[in-house]
């Protein structure tokens, strides 16, 4: 019989704790990771979020003749007027470019009202007058407050579904300063404004972000 | 049975030892990469902090541009403890307002400085450079910022 070696006892029992400290501790590393990693995807998404609304309420702004704050049931809602000619200049669906009605005496343009664009909490339904927890855009065009059927839906979800496109977001605050033409808003979004992060039957995760943006942005076609 | 352990032999507690040490070599690099992935995403929100402050600044020039009461001169405003402290110093513009809404960490620091000055053989175009910069907690050295720059005419059109 050809001399074989097998390992030792001790060499057998210390191999054993070498390996049981180094798969604990891998085990813990991919844990950690793993987790870190949901937060880490939790964060941006709440930034995201944020920053995609800011970024919308402050173009619509920007190209408003006229911005309002309104008082609704559950926050103060953002109006905007927006120019009755408004074009689409590179054809990708979005309106881009505003032109003026007719051009005044001193060379002022002269914008006319078009749609009312209005922003605000309401519940499922879209009615302005109802108070909730559903972020909604509306279109009109007259001063009247935003109906059910003028929510747009394709904004509010993502597409092909019912989930909230905005289901983050939390806190919307408006205010208007009409001698200088300013609109000041507040979106704050949470990661703990959603359901999938409670377990059914289980402890709510502690850990959450909150992201807050403040933007103020001067309307810019008020003539 | 004597040809199946011909020539075979086990691993050696040297060769388990290397493999622990390059084990725990890579483990101690992926906490690294994900510790340094975390601060890079508070920096990303200060950046876009950063940027929303810029904006605004460049706003307010605007809105006093529009009413014909643009004027140069230099504005610092520094925000800190978690934007509950705001200090303004040089020239305020009427349509000024002090940020407000800012959640940046109780450590952090933001410093706005926004530049207004009139245009060499002009006498209404108006430069507006609006620049934020902050502290970085180690993660890279010095400070980071952004900075917006354009043209406005006072009054505008």
């Amino acid at each position: 019989m050809t001399r074989t070696k097998a390992f030792t006892l001790v060499e057998t029992l210390l191999a054993s704790t070498l390996s049981v400290f180094v798969v604990g501790a891998l085990v813990g590393v991919y844990g950690f990771v793993t987790t870190r990693t949901m937060h880490t995807f939790s964060r941006t998404s709440v930034e995201l979020q944020a920053q995609m609304l800011a970024r919308e309420l402050a173009l619509h702004c920007s190209e408003a003749t006229k911005c309002e704050a309104v008082p609704g049931p559950t926050s103060t809602a953002l109006k905007c007027t927006i120019p009755a000619i408004v074009i689409d200049v590179n054809n990708d669906g979005e309106l881009d470019e505003c032109r003026p009605n007719k051009i005044r005496a001193l060379s002022y343009e002269q914008y006319d009202p078009g749609q009312r664009v209005w922003f605000y909490f309401s519940d499922a339904t879209g009615d302005f007058s109802r108070p909730g927890t559903v972020l909604h855009k509306a279109i009109r065009m007259d001063d009247a407050a935003p109906t059910a059927s003028d929510s747009v839906a394709q904004w509010r979800t993502y597409p092909g579904g019912s989930l909230g496109r905005w289901s983050l977001v939390t806190t919307l605050q408006v205010s208007v300063d009409t001698t200088w033409k300013l609109a000041t808003f507040t979106v704050k979004a949470s990661s703990l404004n959603r359901a999938e992060r409670v377990p059914a039957g289980g402890t709510p995760d502690t850990e959450k972000y909150d992201h807050t943006i403040t933007r103020t942005v001067a309307w810019r076609n008020s003539r | 049975m004597k040809n199946r352990h011909k020539g075979r032999r086990g691993t050696t507690l040297a060769e388990l030892l290397i493999a622990t040490v390059f084990t725990a070599a890579a483990a101690a690099s992926i906490l690294g990469a994900t510790t340094f992935a975390g601060k890079r995403s508070q920096i990303s929100q200060k950046r876009s902090i950063g940027f929303a402050l810029a904006m605004d600044s460049i706003e307010m020039a605007r809105a006093a541009a529009k009413a014909g009461v643009l004027s140069a001169g230099t504005r610092h405003v520094t925000i800190s403890r978690n934007g509950s402290t705001v200090t303004t110093a040089g020239t305020a513009l009427p349509s000024d307002r002090n940020p407000s809404g800012i959640s940046i960490g109780a450590e952090a620091q933001l410093h706005l400085t926004r530049e207004i000055s009139l245009e060499p053989g002009t006498t209404d175009l108006y430069r507006v450079k609006a620049s934020v910069s902050w502290n970085t907690f180690g993660v890279t050295t010095g400070p980071e910022g952004v900075q917006i720059e354009t043209l406005m005419r006072n009054p505008c059109d």
